[in-house]
């Protein structure tokens, strides 16, 4: 895979609708968190988040179907099509990763998210490019 | 309780269960019946059908079930927040005497304190219980009556702050001791309620009369509060009694008003901070002292500033989720109405229907959260969160979907003509009877008129108009030019809709569409007749 195959894709995941409603989620978790520092509080946040990465995927769902049947086309690998796809919605999950370690101070709920929020992409790609279902 | 509700809880979830294994037991043996008993029709209206169908499309979305999680989440996360922990309110009392670390106070009587000990076993370093009756006692005297207020104390004290209570712990841990104002005009030495009887003792009372222990909650009785000032007793109407279940059942006989206030004096208020869950089951207020601040906390809702901010939070959520999730959904709902426009069914009417869907979808998963709040398991604010989620998000997902019903109409670009080639001639005789047979049972159109001119033997004309049923006053009129050239009939079909409502270029279109398919057909079917 061409190198410029993977930084394409993380461009890609910037110009795309749900990366402004990310930062906006951001910017409404960041307050939540410094409002709600206790563990239910962020516990919730966790799960609203992965939330928040799926509802992301289906505001983008045409731009994504499109970007897998684009490289579907040149014949790339759909290991390497989920991998691709990893790092578009890694991108998103960086963002609020990095809303968690400044605002939630604790590594072990940053850890959690990060975990959660895969879980979810590991569902939409799961969907997407391995069973080749519609979002 | 608890269990009760638990229980109460599990036998509904078994109901539930039992439910639906009959259900599919009841459907599973239907069949295996030999005589099936038929369905009698039932006349359903178009609306409740149009409902249905955009109901049980968006249901099983991934849009539907993913903004019902979040608008869910938000509004438990809305409850947590306005929980105890953050309707505390922070009070500057330096003007308060240190007569107390933690206060507790209560609007009903609390007679097990020892229980509460055991319970939370905290209020173990001592403390002094108030109990102040708001049911009058009469004493008769001379011809005179008096009206005393009963005041009853329960000392586990070694040690107070005000003097003054430390010396009514000891005056009335001798049992059978009622205490008077000194000034007081009531002059008994005994005073005997129902079977008990009590040794009346003058005292000093003016010094504790007025201890403030919280803004406007005193010591003794204060009936209300005018202007900002709060009403106090007099001192000369208040008697204290020891504290016991015997003394206030005689004394509030028939229920009364009462206020119950513990006074806790212990330096580790942290094991309090740690237990403010239990002790909130018992007390209305839980007060705790450090040097000149209190910090309240209550389990009934005070709207501090962080539970607005919460909320506010909340619906920015909810309404990203809806804009993000909005998309998809109206590019569900569009390819259902472009398939409902087609027999008639108007852009209002889809609109109206999807409302009412969305309203509908948000208040089934209401009811769960309405349970949970009348089994007292979350606040109520809860629900407050989940209908302004729901409405902004219906809102949203609304002028959304319109949008794109609107410009889905404006880029349908039906054809209003058509020109069909065919080497037969169309006789004219048998298109009108076709015509007129077609159109007898026509949901959609009424034949109006019909003119017929045969210029030339190779060029024919036909006007045929039709009334739109639906609308007040819509007519389309289809133009035939049939013209003959080298031997093959080419026949020109042209829509016109003529309407005095004000209808949408997209219902225009549709209409068209509508009646030149129609026309179409008959056209088609008489030439290959003739063929």
């Amino acid at each position: 895979m061409h190198y410029k195959i993977p930084v394409n894709s993380i461009k890609y995941s910037y110009s795309c609708n749900g990366f402004k409603y990310i930062m906006l989620y951001s910017i409404a978790l960041s307050l939540y968190l410094i409002l709600y520092n206790d563990i239910v509080s962020k516990t919730i946040s966790i799960v609203l988040s992965s939330v928040a990465i799926l509802a992301t995927s289906l505001s983008d769902r045409s731009n994504i179907i499109q970007f897998v049947n684009a490289y579907h086309l040149v014949g790339l690998r759909k290991k390497s099509i989920a991998f691709i796809l990893w790092l578009f919605f890694n991108v998103r999950i960086v963002i609020l990763l990095i809303v968690y370690c400044i605002f939630a101070m604790n590594i072990i709920i940053s850890l959690a998210f990060f975990i959660t929020s895969n879980v979810a992409v590991a569902l939409i790609i799961f969907q997407s490019v391995f069973k080749e279902v519609k979002l | 309780m608890a269990i009760t509700l638990e229980v109460t809880f599990f036998a509904l979830i078994g109901v539930v269960i039992l439910f639906i294994i009959s259900m599919l037991l009841i459907k599973h043996l239907k069949g295996l019946v030999e005589e099936d008993i038929l369905r009698i029709p039932v006349f359903v209206s178009p609306v409740t059908k149009i409902v249905k169908l955009i109901f049980f499309n968006i249901i099983r979305s991934a849009e539907a079930i993913l903004i019902i999680i979040a608008l869910l989440l938000i509004s438990f996360s809305t409850a947590y927040s306005s929980t105890y922990l953050y309707s505390s309110t922070e009070m500057n009392v330096s003007h308060i005497p240190k007569v107390y670390n933690v206060l507790l106070i209560s609007n009903r009587y609390v007679n097990n304190t020892e229980e509460i000990n055991e319970d939370i076993s905290l209020i173990s370093q001592g403390f002094v219980k108030i109990v102040q009756l708001f049911n009058g006692l009469v004493i008769e005297q001379e011809n005179k009556s008096y009206y005393l207020l009963p005041l009853l104390i329960k000392c586990y004290i070694n040690k107070s702050t005000v003097i003054d209570i430390d010396y009514m712990c000891k005056l009335i841990r001798h049992g059978n001791v009622a205490i008077i104002d000194e000034k007081s005009e009531v002059d008994f030495n005994t005073i005997t309620i129902k079977n008990q009887r009590f040794e009346l003792r003058k005292v000093n009372l003016s010094n504790i009369a007025n201890v403030e222990i919280l803004p406007g909650i005193y010591l003794f009785h204060s009936l209300g509060i005018i202007g900002g000032s709060p009403i106090l007793v007099s001192s000369t109407n208040v008697i204290i009694f020891p504290d016991n279940r015997n003394l206030f059942e005689n004394l509030c006989e028939g229920g009364c008003d009462v206020k119950t206030i513990l006074l806790i004096r212990d330096s580790n208020t942290s094991r309090y901070m740690e237990h403010i869950n239990e002790l909130l089951k018992y007390f209305e207020i839980v007060a705790i002292r450090h040097n000149n601040k209190v910090i309240v906390y209550s389990p009934n809702l005070i709207p501090s500033s962080k539970t607005i901010i919460g909320i506010g939070i909340s619906l920015f959520f909810s309404l990203i989720f809806s804009i993000s999730v909005s998309g998809g959904l109206a590019e569900k709902i569009n390819q259902i109405s472009q398939k409902l426009t087609l027999s008639g069914i108007t852009h209002n009417m889809l609109s109206s229907s999807l409302a009412m869907v969305m309203i509908i979808t948000f208040l089934i998963f209401f009811t769960p959260i309405l349970a949970l709040v009348l089994l007292n398991r979350v606040s109520a604010i809860s629900l407050v969160t989940y209908l302004l989620s729901a409405i902004l998000s219906t809102i949203v997902i609304m002028v959304r979907a319109s949008m794109g019903l609107k410009t889905k109409g404006a880029k349908i670009s039906v054809k209003s003509s058509i020109s069909i080639s065919v080497p037969t001639e169309l006789n004219v005789n048998e298109f009108r009877i076709e015509l007129e047979r077609s159109f007898s049972a026509d949901d959609f159109f009424l034949l109006t008129e019909l003119e017929t001119i045969e210029a030339t033997p190779s060029n024919i004309e036909i006007r045929v108009e039709l009334m739109y049923k639906k609308s007040l006053s819509s007519i389309i009129t289809v133009e035939i030019y049939g013209e003959k050239s080298n031997g093959i009939w080419s026949y020109n079909i042209l829509v016109d809709v003529w309407s005095l409502e004000e209808m949408s270029v997209h219902e225009n279109v549709k209409l068209a569409s509508m009646a030149l398919s129609k026309v179409q057909g008959i056209v088609i079917k008489c030439i290959t007749k003739s063929q």
